[in-house]
């Protein structure tokens, strides 16, 4: 038998197994989920290894001249730290290694938020009214009606997740101002529909993840049939 | 304060890294990539120490003398495998890469796909329970975009009001999903300063 | 506690005492020698009253002519003899000029020492001769009076220190008529002092005997009258100018000089009289002090004074030179403290009559000396026989506890209610058990209906879906209104391939295995338009699957073009971890972020990527995602390092609402997003025969078929609903 096709083979008896969910849950489903889930632990340790490990880590510390070796001892000692995360007694020493996992972490996400989104969102949205570029009234008009919804589908949007509550006198009344209230209200709106759409699109996707599938299965079995 | 060392390390591997993304000076943007790249590194390692965890848990219950697990055997046994195969012929290797796509894709996709199954029966019975009126919109707002998805109005381009529609009615969902992108922009921001200032050790466990 | 030893039997007696407890010898017979004085500092005044002064001895206290002292040894006060002594030692004996009793003696060059206020007192109070100045005393002072200059001195013998003999008629007469005793005993000093109350007789034997009980006082002191109790009342009952009156001012004024000697000697002193010109004559007639022990036994016995108060030094308490000019009733005042001492003297001999306690004493002494014996227990009784406490009494059994150990109480685990707790417990019961009746039933029914609409649902979906995929009908026509961005991505892409040099792009693959089957079909269609314009692609992936994704993404696309060399012109970067940090280090140094293949060799020498360091040195950035959170991480790190580099994004369905923003606001220069913009790129493209084409009509069908479903799926429990409303 070809290698690959017993490949195909087993691809088309996973398939097989999986669709057998929609009749519900059975031990074979569930073997093949740990199958699974083996398979993608062991490819993931053996990439983490050769991608990771070896070229930033051991390669270096071996091959590297020694002032980039002195430098590459404090990742090494964090390394080492972090590998006590296995032990539940000895897990704090690995704390220093996830802090600066963290706080690295945090900065980044603090640059490319505001850099990255706020800006860019923010002045795309005043874009919208820069109707210096349009030829005809029309689309000025057109554009400017977009413009206004657009902005105004994300202020409400944004108040809609504002959760403060208005304090009267000493008193937490635990409602929102009435301003808020009515541009969360619209806001509301808007959030039901682009959840709508990511909804569709969703449907969309496996729909087409399915029809993949059964195009495979049936490219397996017209062979045999014919 | 609890874990004063690890706070210490954390508000100044951040400090540090986000002064060398504001401020264009050498020495700073050069910290700021050598601890991205150990961060990248301990990155690896944490999820070494992960696969490890996994893998002891499985151990354990394959091996405990009450409500043994046989299913763990499975996980290991294909670990165990794939982990062999890769190490002795690397993770470029043809066989090694077929272990992926002809037997964690096919699962995956599978599944993908008695998703779409399960998602379409949920839609069915989205009026089963009374709802408000946001249920209704929501339905409605879906059943739309599944139209508009399916490319079945996109055949119809001699319509001259139906390009318009179709441009204004795909640019209602532009408006919520921009809040909601700027919602959670602020969100990283607000959570990635409180990890700054101190306030939040989710390392300190 | 200073002591006095009785000179005749050797006992030891109080400070205070005047009589000798064992032998009711009088313990300060003997006035010839000094005796021992109890000396303290600064008392010496004090000391002269005592008769231990060198100026005055008990040879001093002469009694007054017409005092009927006789040699029987009249009782007289200490405190007086001590005055009469003092007075004669400073002032020329008076025998010559016996002043009429109750005349007070006229101040003559004895006055020229004392201060002016005090001339002045006297100089007013001065009684006129031969004529009573009684005015301002009380009746019974001035009864008194008369009756100690009439009445004889009783026998000593004849008192036992508890009843008083009676006074004689011809005494009384002159005297005042009553001799309130009994109040002085109220309402003076409750303490009485040690001396025995004057002979007034008509008193009551009992009131003797409160006084006196305990007291062992000797009868000869006893028959003494003791005008203790007359400084007493005196201070109590006495207005201001009586008491300055009083022959106070005849007293020992001169004398304080002499009360601040150091040296007391009580014999010499004792000796002087009292300058008995100031005093009325009735003080004086009561015979001569029978020796010091009269002059001491109203002694301020500051000695037990000083014992008793704590804190305080006697000097502090007692020699201050205010005293000495404070009358002698104050100082008296004083003294009453020490008379508490007499309550706590051992009791009398037998021969001696013993005195009934007052019940004030009765109060104040100790229980254990008056209560019963309480009937002890064995175990306070019981003398322990072993350990470090052996010997002692009433310790607390150590085995006793444990042996006599008992069960512990048992406490009912019974939950009290009350009744209105028992009625809504019973109430909350049936609640809840008409939910239980309902939700059962409910619940398999909803399960079974959930599994046979799904299981009804995937037989249609995938029935329908089989035989449009092999049937092939082709009733879905492509689109011919394409989305913008599509347009815009198509145009990217084919200004990069139709430029002179082959472009080099970075290929990000972050999708997963799930939807690699829709990402793999809409991007094999782009794929193969940079295949064709010999585009050197390098993949990158942040997902741990990617780099396995990769071939099979370049064998499929590469088959529609087999000049393109995959070999020189594809390059794998693998896989890198992180996420945004990953991403930050690839958008900050992409040759140190990914520094080699996924076969480990070094990537940045290769031929494709030779003389490239950023992000920015590619043509196009191509990012192949389903995930909205890794897409956004995307254009939020590797876009602003990107430059002018344009960022062309091919999504799934299910996150083309999220980078539609993104598309907007021009951070992405173009999408194809499902299968939708495949189609829309495969009909830009104009390619007859890509992979969107042949999953379009059992897309559409499918898309179609779902939102038939819904259709009717929302028509029939919408009208379910409506109808099962008015219920």
């Amino acid at each position: 038998m070809a290698p690959d096709l017993l490949w195909t083979l087993i691809a088309f008896f996973l398939t097989i197994l999986v669709l057998s969910y929609v009749l519900g849950d059975n031990a074979l489903f569930r073997m093949v989920m740990m199958i699974f889930v083996g398979i993608s632990a062991g490819y993931g340790a053996v990439l983490l290894f050769y991608q990771v490990i070896m070229p930033r880590l051991i390669t270096p510390l071996v091959t590297a001249p020694p002032a980039d070796r002195m430098v590459l001892i404090i990742p090494a000692v964090l390394s080492i730290l972090l590998l006590f995360k296995l032990s539940p007694r000895l897990s704090v020493l690995g704390n220093p290694s996830m802090a600066l996992l963290t706080g690295v972490g945090a900065a980044v996400a603090i640059g490319g938020a505001v850099s990255g989104t706020l800006f860019g969102q923010i002045s795309g949205t005043i874009s919208l009214f820069d109707l210096s570029g349009l030829s005809s009234a029309g689309s000025a008009i057109s554009q400017l009606f977009g413009g206004i919804v657009l902005l105004t589908g994300t202020i409400c949007s944004l108040a809609y997740f504002h959760f403060g509550a208005r304090k009267k006198g000493e008193e937490n009344t635990g409602a929102q101002p009435a301003i808020i209230q009515l541009l969360a209200g619209i806001g509301k709106v808007f959030i039901a529909i682009t959840l709508g759409a990511l909804f569709a699109g969703v449907l969309a996707a496996s729909l087409a993840a399915l029809i993949e599938r059964l195009d495979f299965l049936i490219n397996v079995i017209k062979p045999m049939i014919s | 304060m609890r874990a004063p060392l690890s706070t210490a390390i954390a508000i100044g591997a951040g400090v540090l890294t986000l002064l060398g993304f504001f401020i264009p000076i050498e020495a700073l943007t050069s910290m700021r990539s050598l601890l991205i790249e150990w961060a990248v590194l301990l990155a690896g390692v944490a999820g070494l120490v992960a696969i490890v965890h996994l893998l002891s848990v499985h151990w354990r219950k394959m091996t405990a003398s009450h409500n043994r697990s046989v299913t763990s055997a499975f996980l290991l046994i294909a670990f165990g495998v794939t982990f062999a195969a890769g190490m002795v012929l690397k993770p470029g290797h043809p066989t090694v890469q077929k272990i992926v796509t002809h037997i964690q894709v096919p699962i995956e996709a599978s599944l993908m796909g008695v998703l779409a199954i399960s998602l379409t029966a949920a839609a069915i019975r989205l009026f089963q329970r009374r709802g408000g009126w946001m249920s209704v919109l929501f339905a409605v707002s879906a059943f739309v975009f599944l139209i508009l998805g399916s490319g079945f109005l996109s055949s119809f381009a001699n319509i001259p009001v139906l390009k318009n529609l179709l441009a204004a009615v795909n640019s209602l969902p532009v408006a919520g999903a921009r809040g909601i992108l700027i919602g959670v922009a602020l969100g990283s921001l607000t959570t990635g300063l409180r990890v700054l200032l101190g306030t939040d050790r989710p390392y300190s466990g | 506690m200073s002591e006095i030893i009785c000179p005749y039997c050797g006992y030891s007696n109080d400070i205070d005492a005047l009589t000798c407890l064992s032998c009711k010898k009088s313990l300060y017979d003997d006035v010839e020698e000094p005796g021992n004085p109890p000396q303290q500092e600064g008392m010496d005044w004090l000391n002269t009253f005592r008769g231990f002064d060198t100026k005055t001895n008990a040879s001093t206290l002469d009694l007054k002519p017409g005092d009927g002292s006789t040699d029987a040894e009249p009782e007289i006060p200490d405190w007086l003899a001590r005055i009469r002594a003092l007075k004669g030692e400073e002032a020329p004996p008076l025998e010559d000029e016996s002043l009429p009793p109750g005349e007070m003696p006229s101040l003559n060059n004895q006055d020229a020492d004392l201060p002016d206020w005090i001339k002045e007192i006297k100089a007013s109070d001065s009684p006129q001769p031969g004529k009573e100045n009684n005015e301002d005393f009380p009746d019974w002072l001035r009864n008194l009076s008369a009756e100690e200059n009439l009445a004889p001195k009783p026998e000593a013998s004849e008192r036992s220190g508890a009843a008083l003999p009676d006074i004689p008629d011809d005494l009384q007469m002159d005297e005042p008529a009553e001799f309130n005793f009994d109040a002085q005993s109220v309402e003076g000093n409750p303490i009485a002092p040690v001396s025995p109350p004057l002979d007034i007789g008509g008193l009551p034997d009992e009131f003797f005997q409160e006084l006196t009980a305990g007291q062992t006082h000797a009868a000869e002191e006893i028959d003494q009258p003791d005008l203790d109790w007359l400084l007493e009342r005196a201070q109590t009952n006495l207005p201001q100018e009586e008491a300055a009156a009083q022959p106070l001012d005849e007293l020992n004024w001169q004398d304080q000089p002499s009360l601040e000697q150091p040296e007391p000697e009580p014999s010499a002193n004792e000796s002087e009289p009292v300058e008995s010109a100031e005093l009325p004559a009735w003080m004086f007639e009561s015979g001569e002090p029978a020796g010091n022990e009269t002059v001491e036994s109203t002694e301020i016995d500051f000695a037990s004074l000083e014992g008793n108060l704590t804190g305080t030094g006697s000097e502090d308490l007692i020699t201050t030179p205010q005293e000495e000019e404070l009358p002698d009733w104050l100082l008296e005042d004083k003294a009453a403290p020490p008379a508490q001492a007499p309550e706590y003297l051992p009791e009398a001999p037998s021969d001696v009559e013993t005195g009934e306690m007052p019940g004030w004493l009765h109060a104040v002494r100790p229980i254990e000396a008056a209560a019963p014996k309480l009937v002890k227990s064995e175990e306070e009784s019981r003398i322990e026989a072993s350990g470090p406490l052996a010997g002692y009494q009433g310790v607390l059994p150590g085995q006793g506890v444990v042996t006599h150990y008992s069960k512990p109480p048992v406490y009912s685990a019974r939950m009290q209610v009350t009744d209105k707790q028992r009625i809504y417990a019973t109430l909350f019961e049936t609640l809840i058990a008409d939910e239980a009746r309902v939700g059962a039933p409910a619940a398999a029914k909803t399960e079974s209906s959930q599994l046979v609409i799904r299981l009804a649902v995937g037989l249609v979906m995938v029935v329908a879906l089989l035989a449009i995929l092999i049937l092939q009908p082709g009733f879905a026509a492509f689109p011919t209104l394409v989305p913008p961005e599509s347009v815009a991505f198509y145009d990217s892409v084919q200004t990069l391939t139709s430029a002179t040099t082959p472009p080099r792009v970075l290929v990000a693959l972050d999708y997963d295995p799930a939807l690699s089957g829709e990402l793999r079909t809409i991007s094999t269609s782009v794929l193969e338009d940079w295949m064709a314009g010999n585009s050197g692609l390098a993949f990158i992936s942040i997902s741990p699957a990617g780099p396995a994704l990769v071939s099979e993404l370049v064998n499929t696309a590469a088959i529609q073009i087999p000049a393109y060399l995959t070999a020189e012109r594809v390059i794998n970067l693998g896989y890198l971890p992180g996420g945004a940090s990953a991403l930050a280090a690839l958008a900050n140094s992409p040759t140190r972020a990914a520094p080699t293949t996924l076969d480990g060799l070094p990537a940045w020498e290769s031929l494709l990527l030779q003389g490239m360091n950023t992000v920015a040195d590619f043509d196009a950035i191509l990012l192949l995602t389903d995930n909205a959170e890794n897409s956004r991480t995307w254009v939020e790190q590797v876009k602003p390092a990107a430059g002018d580099t344009p960022l062309l994004v091919v999504s799934s369905a299910q996150v083309a609402p999220v980078l539609q923003p993104y598309v907007q606001s021009g951070q992405i220069s173009g999408m194809v997003s499902g299968f939708t913009g495949g189609a829309a790129y495969e009909q830009l493209t104009q390619s007859a025969s890509g992979p969107v084409r042949r999953y379009w009509d059992a897309y559409q069908g499918g898309m179609l078929l779902i939102a038939a479903l819904m259709l009717i799926g929302a028509a029939v429990f919408g009208i379910k609903n409506i109808v099962r409303r008015p219920k």
